[in-house]
């Protein structure tokens, strides 16, 4: 197996001296599409930011390969969507650190943005404002933004929330085809545990300040998220498609 | 007539245009930046800070120019840390930091040579007051803040600090940097023009800029030409009709922002 993208030796992570992940031990390798799970408040954040380079680890060791460029895709929710800015002005913005301080993006960033807005199928709205644009295409433009960094790693942080049913299946269509046909490595982040579970060759669940990998049908067992959640769980197959659902919930379905 | 083109075309008034003109361009731009990341009442805070300092420099006998440009600059540090708000709101903390140092300016020009006097002048301040001396120093301080501002960096990290963080900016000093600019901003023309007019460049030119525009750019001209407009023409018309200048820059430029306001709605209104 060829050398990782990122690695994680025996990391600690946390703020200040409340330390919210032990012992994370972790490999993305070149091609993978990682899905990384857990309930709200388990640390799916500080790893993420761990990740991204912004937050430091309070111990142990994270190796990045040379030439590692990540595009990273936040939560729509983060962004202001006040500021009069069009989808060609926010994806250029991936192309900044190619310009260099002091100077203006060059006509070929321009030409670079544009192509990567049609890559996710927005080009007829490159010059609309952000916050005239659906849930769905402001998330397309975040997409179109990471991808004009040239990454070979792609973050996206719940890339679903707040969509509807044929836009989020759209958005995760638009992922694994990146995945796919681009061969860009993906780590998603997300809460949604069957999302995950479809798209993710390999997976990551937060428990009790522990990162536990595998792959889905390891991790995808009711005993393991029933220690996750805390709540008895039922898992059920449906073709590639796994359903969660809280036991009483499930009860009561199967009783009708 | 000729009375009032001989007050127009007086060294006094000229002055007074010259550090309008140069103010109207940097605070009006920098305006763009303090509304969009939601930071207006820093700027009413930071004035506060800086008129603090303005007292403390009359009643000890510092120079008020250095006096303002540091107190604004340590303000400017204090705001420009992250802070969880989980426990108290920044609001909040704009909100005491302002009340606190009005209280300190008070007290501090109550034992001042003028007394209340200096207060008012703090606050309501008179462009036309400006001594010839000093007119050179915004000049300085206008190209500094013109070239340092020109950046999209500043958009970025305003925009989406953590896609900024995960492009490799250091967003912590460019956060730094914006808070100085507007510190040393603030400090420097605070005991020339008073804290509302600069507070008014601040807000009100880019709140109409904003409402009309779809681009930064454009919205940052537009602001440029709101408080220009309301400069040269409010200096006109207060010497004209001798009226105090100052409000009546501030109500050239408040009723601009409603027009455009306006007129933002009623394109947006046959847009439909």
């Amino acid at each position: 197996m060829s050398d990782p993208l990122v690695r994680f030796q025996e990391v600690q992570l946390g703020y200040g001296r409340q330390v919210v992940l032990e012992n994370v031990q972790l490999d993305i390798f070149r091609g993978d599409f990682f899905g990384l799970v857990g309930p709200n408040g388990s640390g799916k954040t500080t790893l993420l930011r761990c990740l991204l380079g912004i937050l430091k680890p309070l111990s142990g060791e994270i190796t990045r390969s040379a030439g590692l460029r990540i595009g990273y895709v936040p939560q729509r929710e983060m962004l202001d969507p006040r500021f009069p800015l069009t989808a060609l002005d926010i994806v250029l913005m991936g192309r900044y650190p190619c310009a260099g301080v002091f100077r203006s993006p060059r006509r070929a960033d321009r030409d670079f943005a544009m192509q990567c807005l049609q890559q996710v199928g927005l080009a007829d709205v490159a010059h609309k404002l952000y916050r005239e644009l659906s849930g769905g295409q402001r998330q397309r433009v975040l997409i179109a933004r990471a991808l004009a960094v040239e990454p070979n790693l792609l973050v996206l942080d719940e890339p679903t929330n707040g969509l509807d049913l044929p836009t989020e299946a759209a958005i995760l269509g638009l992922i694994e085809q990146l995945h796919a046909q681009s061969g860009l490595t993906i780590v998603l982040v997300s809460h949604v545990l069957n999302v995950v579970a479809r798209y993710a060759t390999r997976m990551g669940v937060l428990l009790d300040g522990r990162l536990l990998v595998g792959d889905a049908e390891e991790l995808m067992q009711e005993q393991v998220l029933e220690e996750v959640y805390g709540v008895p769980v039922c898992v059920q197959r449906l073709d590639h498609h796994y359903i969660v659902a809280v036991r009483e919930i499930e009860e009561a379905c199967s009783d009708e | 007539m000729s009375d009032w083109l001989e007050t127009w075309q007086s060294p006094m008034v000229q002055d007074a245009l010259r550090v309008g003109i140069v103010l109207a361009i940097v605070a009006s731009y920098l305006g763009i930046y303090v509304v969009l990341k939601r930071i207006v009442f820093v700027g009413a805070a930071l004035a506060q800070v800086s008129a603090a300092g303005v007292a403390l420099a009359f009643l000890v006998g510092w120079n008020p120019l250095l006096s303002a440009t540091l107190f604004a600059l340590a303000g400017s540090l204090f705001f420009a840390q992250s802070w969880s708000e989980r426990r108290m709101s920044r609001e909040a903390v704009i909100g005491a930091v302002f009340l606190t140092f009005s209280a300190l300016t008070v007290l501090l020009a109550s034992k001042g040579a003028h007394g209340m006097e200096e207060v008012q002048h703090l606050l309501a301040g008179d462009i036309l007051a400006v001594a010839p001396e000093e007119v050179w120093r915004i000049w300085i301080l206008g190209v500094l803040v013109a070239f340092l501002l020109l950046r999209k960096e500043f958009l970025l990290v305003a925009f989406d600090a953590e896609t900024a963080q995960a492009l490799g900016y250091r967003t912590r000093w460019w956060e730094f940097a914006f808070y100085l600019m507007l510190g040393g901003l603030i400090g420097a023309v605070i005991h020339l023009v008073g804290l509302v007019l600069i507070f008014g460049y601040l807000v009100l030119p880019a709140m109409g800029a904003l409402l009309l525009c779809r681009h930064v750019a454009s919205a940052a001209a537009v602001a440029i030409v709101n408080a220009l407009l309301a400069t040269v023409a409010g200096l006109l018309i207060s010497v004209v009709f001798d009226l105090p200048t100052t409000a009546t820059i501030l109500a050239l430029m408040s009723a601009i922002a409603a027009l455009e306001g306006l007129a933002s709605a009623a394109m947006s209104h046959s847009s439909r």
